[in-house]
């Protein structure tokens, strides 16, 4: 089996003369996960520069793959970060929302005064922004396949026979429970599977021992999924909610 | 490793400032892709880390991980980053082995108990026999291409290649200017290239330099 991809080829050897760009490692990389004979080519053009240079990693390819890693880096704080907008686009946004605030503040504050909801009922909504405590839930194919992946405070699709995974951030050792409430007002416990919330040692997107097979029809509508860390007294470390929403 | 942080050094980490990612990769790339193939010779299952590609993507995959904003936040600052690193790499190589067990109809094993995850623990060690004779080619090829070369060609190539001086430092040890060093330096590389293909050791990596083409009578 010969590859006929000369761009593949050119990148081969660009890649040893130190000509390469970081998009065209990049491509060509994710070539050779699928064509045996570039694979062969990068393997040993990689084990003749780790000869010369007595690296694992040589030096160029780690310097192509910091750019990768740095636009990574770029993409995911550019879709964190909230979409700038005009001063008009704000300012068309702001005046009618200033002028209902007023409105609500002239005919709420005098009643609403000091009875407030408490900080933890506002926080338990959102993924906290200033913890470092935090859930990912991954939804995996019967196959074994990542079909998607949500963030804290963001929303999973998964469809009727995949299985819902989570994997947690701790800073320091905690007890953990996930839950959520169904429609019908059922409370789903993901972790523990039963009981009181269970310790969990520190670490950094540490799996859960075992997965929830989506069937039965549980995951028929979003869910609101909250993952709550707490300390041996009760006391909320942290706190962050995932959406779990059916696919097709 | 010795890689220090200080208060400011770990904000300006923590606030995600590229030039401090950037030097934190750069210190613990290396070991960390030297500790991923000394795992791959010692469990069972983590055998694909063998290959450079694979290594290459565990570590980009790794960083990545590592460098998220909440992952950033999760860093104390106290224990050493390189034992903090060891700990998302091994979850990436797990689930990396596991989808490949799913894959290929075996059962579940988690051998992240029985395998020694400290960085660079075992760097080194336990190399398949394969692995060492391809080294060993690799090795003989090269000290035959070097015996080839004029004293100043083996001198460059050696303070360039073997000792990784920078190309300012290896201009003013050989007299000359940087440029000339750039321009004899991918000289010996395409000869190089040149080298390992008719020997027979490359196969199939398309040219574009006269000495490449000429070597293989496609010109």
């Amino acid at each position: 089996m010969t590859c006929t991809n000369s761009e593949m080829k050119a990148a081969l050897q660009a890649l040893f003369l130190g000509e390469l760009k970081p998009e065209g490692h990049a491509r060509l990389r994710e070539h050779a996960k699928t064509c045996a004979e570039c694979r062969e080519g990068y393997e040993r053009l990689s084990r003749v520069e780790s000869a010369l240079e007595k690296r694992v990693l040589p030096k160029g390819r780690e310097a192509l793959l910091e750019a990768q890693l740095m636009e990574r880096v770029r993409a995911s704080q550019q879709a964190a970060a909230p979409e700038r907008r005009s001063f008009w686009d704000w300012w068309k946004v702001a005046l009618p929302a200033a002028a209902v605030a007023a409105v609500a503040l002239l005919v709420v504050l005098p009643r609403g005064r000091g009875t407030g909801p408490a900080e933890g009922e506002w926080q338990a909504r959102k993924g906290s922004t200033d913890s470092a405590f935090g859930v990912r839930a991954f939804c995996v194919s019967s196959e074994g396949k990542v079909r998607g992946e949500a963030l804290p405070g963001g929303k999973l699709e998964c469809p009727e026979g995949a299985a819902v995974q989570f994997s947690y951030t701790a800073p320091q050792s905690a007890r953990l429970s996930v839950a959520a409430k169904s429609s019908s007002g059922e409370v789903l416990q993901f972790f523990p599977r039963e009981g009181a919330p269970a310790p969990v040692t520190p670490g950094v997107d540490v799996p859960l021992s075992y997965s929830t097979p989506v069937q039965g029809g549980w995951l028929s509508a979003p869910m609101e999924v909250r993952a709550r860390f707490t300390d041996d007294k009760g006391q909320v470390l942290g706190e962050t909610q995932v959406t779990l929403t059916p696919a097709k | 490793m010795a890689w220090e942080w200080d208060q400011e050094r770990l904000r300006r980490f923590r606030e995600g400032a590229p030039e401090v990612l950037g030097e934190v990769y750069r210190a613990h790339a290396e070991p960390l892709a030297r500790a991923l193939r000394s795992v791959a010779f010692r469990g069972r299952g983590f055998a694909h880390l063998q290959g450079a590609l694979e290594v290459e993507n565990t570590v980009l995959e790794t960083f990545a991980r590592a460098f998220e904003p909440r992952t950033r936040l999760a860093y104390d600052g106290v224990r050493p980053y390189a034992q903090f690193l060891m700990g998302i790499a091994r979850n990436v190589v797990l689930e990396q082995s596991r989808s490949r067990e799913v894959v290929a109809g075996l059962g579940p094993q988690d051998e992240g108990s029985t395998v020694d995850w400290e960085l660079g623990a075992a760097a080194g060690r336990g190399e398949s026999l394969e692995q060492q004779l391809e080294d060993q080619e690799v090795e003989a090829l090269l000290v035959n291409f070097k015996q080839g070369l004029s004293p100043e060609e083996r001198e460059l190539f050696e303070l360039r290649f073997t000792e990784g001086l920078a190309q300012e430092s290896a201009a003013e040890r050989v007299g000359l200017t940087r440029i000339q060093v750039r321009r004899r330096e991918k000289g010996l590389k395409q000869r190089l290239l040149d080298f390992l293909q008719a020997r027979g050791y490359l196969q199939n990596i398309q040219a574009q330099g006269w000495g490449f083409l000429k070597g293989r009578g496609e010109a």
